[in-house]
């Protein structure tokens, strides 16, 4: 099992969500996505914002004094996503610097007042092995990658909108479990096995309103292999206009549940915190795990986000060599829109190796449209 | 969006006759962009005023100090909606304050004058006014972009602390 597996299956088929967005008064991911949990293919509004307000002003002279036009809603929208990563390990058990084409995806989607629709499709890197079995072994595990890409229906979902806040969505789609920050290759989604190999197939309908919210769906099993029918439900509120926090449940028999607490805030000026928190029961094995993620982060300018991370993972807890803790810096840089690359270098004990202490490192290069 | 006012108030204890000078001022307003019930939240420092006697005189507030934190949306709400070219003040005018009670002054916005109530909240020198206003009512066109629209009520908040002139 190589450590640098636990990153790529998180960061797969998603554009970006960036919860981080909530502080700025966008409580409700649809301000920016079709998709009701975040991620995935941009409103008209949310490329809007990614120039204005996400990434680094450019503007020449004549910009600033003439400022865009207003963009008209669009219905159609062809776009993709490409994702590489420069991952850098180094403790007892291995040290390595690789490049990691990780993924491509095309997308389209419609999208109008009352009816929405998304497909994605591409590329994502491929497990070592091949077999899908061996595939969904890994993937709760963090096994190994690297042998190629394998190709994906990452999303195909169809969806009603309903007085502006009801949606029923149906069809292949990510659970919107948890906080869809981009940070959770750290473990919290990969150990939960929200990954990329955990899109489903199932039927949700949420309420995004001003102050608080639900989300519940049914899912199939992710496959033959991986449980039953799961249940996701998920209570949202905004306690101030530029705040939110989130509890969650999923039901997975006979497999598991798991409790989840996730928030964004800000704090002082242009300062932050995050977290998401979560404790899951495995049924099967009769054991307890938690999988905790908090995040202070600093706007140093536009479209400059620095950000001290800790994730600390334990699958069962009776057992330490499950525990994993990173935590260290990391900034994230948006240039300009439709790019940004992250760079992080955390320190990492991993009781499976025996480690004291390494480090884990990486540059992760992101574009989309 | 905007609506940009606030003031009045004050008066305090105005037994005092004459005029009053403001320490940090600040003047807010929320609107909320729908769907996706986006919070916009505007922050402006322009507030002057100018006082006839204990219980009456007006606020002017310079809708050009506005921010919202977003440069085109500032540029828009600014130019195109509230159309500070022609209209670049929003005057509050009160008589017959009396700091115990709410007050309904009269708000010019847009070139155009409504009534408007207003809460009030005194501690010390420091005031706390809070009113709505419908955009429809001061015929500020409801502002859109890009598919999220502006709900025509727009909440506004004004502090400041007021003294008396020695």
């Amino acid at each position: 099992m190589k450590f640098w597996l636990v990153l790529l299956f998180v960061l797969a088929p998603r554009a970006w969500p960036y919860p981080e967005m909530i502080r700025h008064g966008y409580t409700n991911c649809t301000a920016c996505h079709i998709s009701p949990t975040g991620g995935g293919a941009l409103t008209a509004y949310g490329d809007s914002l990614a120039r204005e307000l996400l990434s680094y002003q450019w503007k020449s002279q004549a910009e600033k004094e003439n400022p865009e036009d207003e963009p008209k809603p669009r219905r159609f929208h062809l776009g993709g996503e490409i994702r590489v990563l420069s991952l850098y390990l180094n403790n007892q058990h291995e040290t390595s610097r690789k490049w990691i084409p990780m993924q491509v995806h095309g997308e389209a989607s419609y999208n109008d007042e009352f009816f929405a629709a998304n497909l994605r499709l591409g590329l994502v890197a491929k497990p070592d092995g091949g077999s899908e079995e061996e595939e969904a072994d890994e993937s709760d595990e963090g096994g190994g990658f690297g042998d190629g890409f394998s190709g994906q229906v990452a999303t195909a979902y169809v969806m009603a909108r309903y007085a502006e806040i009801w949606n029923l969505r149906l069809g292949r789609f990510l659970p919107g479990y948890g906080l869809n920050n981009s940070m959770h290759f750290l473990g919290t989604r990969g150990g939960l096995g929200f990954g990329f190999k955990d899109q489903r197939t199932g039927l949700e309908i949420s309420r995004l309103g001003e102050r608080w919210g639900a989300v519940v769906a049914i899912f199939g099993a992710r496959d033959e292999n991986q449980g039953e029918n799961s249940r996701l439900f998920q209570f949202q509120y905004s306690p101030t206009d530029k705040s939110k926090v989130a509890l969650n449940f999923w039901n997975e028999d006979p497999l598991r549940n798991i409790f989840g607490v996730w928030a964004v805030t800000p704090l002082y000026g242009s300062a932050y915190l995050s977290f998401d928190l979560n404790r899951q029961r495995e049924l099967d094995l009769k054991t307890t795990g938690h999988y905790y993620f908090v995040q202070l982060g600093y706007e140093m300018t536009q479209g400059v986000q620095a950000r001290l991370l800790w994730d600390r993972q334990q699958r069962d807890e009776t057992r330490s060599y499950t525990k994993v803790v990173r935590y260290g810096p990391s900034i994230q840089i948006f240039p300009s829109p439709y790019f940004d690359l992250e760079l992080a270098w955390l320190k990492e004990h991993n009781r499976l190796y025996n480690s004291s202490q390494g480090d884990y490192a990486y540059i992760l290069l992101h574009g989309y449209y | 969006m905007k609506a940009s006012l606030l003031f009045f108030i004050f008066a305090l204890s105005f037994q005092a006759q004459g005029e009053w000078v403001l320490r940090n001022p600040k003047v807010e307003f929320t609107a909320t962009g729908r769907p996706a019930m986006i919070k916009i939240k505007g922050e402006g420092n322009g507030l002057k005023i100018k006082s006839e006697d204990a219980r009456s005189g007006s606020f002017q507030f310079e809708l050009a100090t506005l921010k919202t934190g977003i440069k085109t949306r500032d540029e828009h709400m600014k130019n195109k909606y509230l159309e500070i070219g022609k209209f670049p003040v929003a005057e509050f005018s009160f008589k017959e304050f009396d700091p115990a009670q709410s007050l309904v002054g009269r708000l010019k916005l847009h070139g155009v004058e409504q009534n408007v109530p207003v809460r009030i909240t005194k501690s010390g020198a420091h005031y706390l006014a809070e009113f709505e206003i419908k955009l429809s009512d001061f015929q500020i066109e409801l502002p859109s972009f890009a598919g999220i629209k502006v709900a025509d009520l727009v909440r506004v908040t004004t502090e400041f602390e007021a003294e008396e002139k020695k």
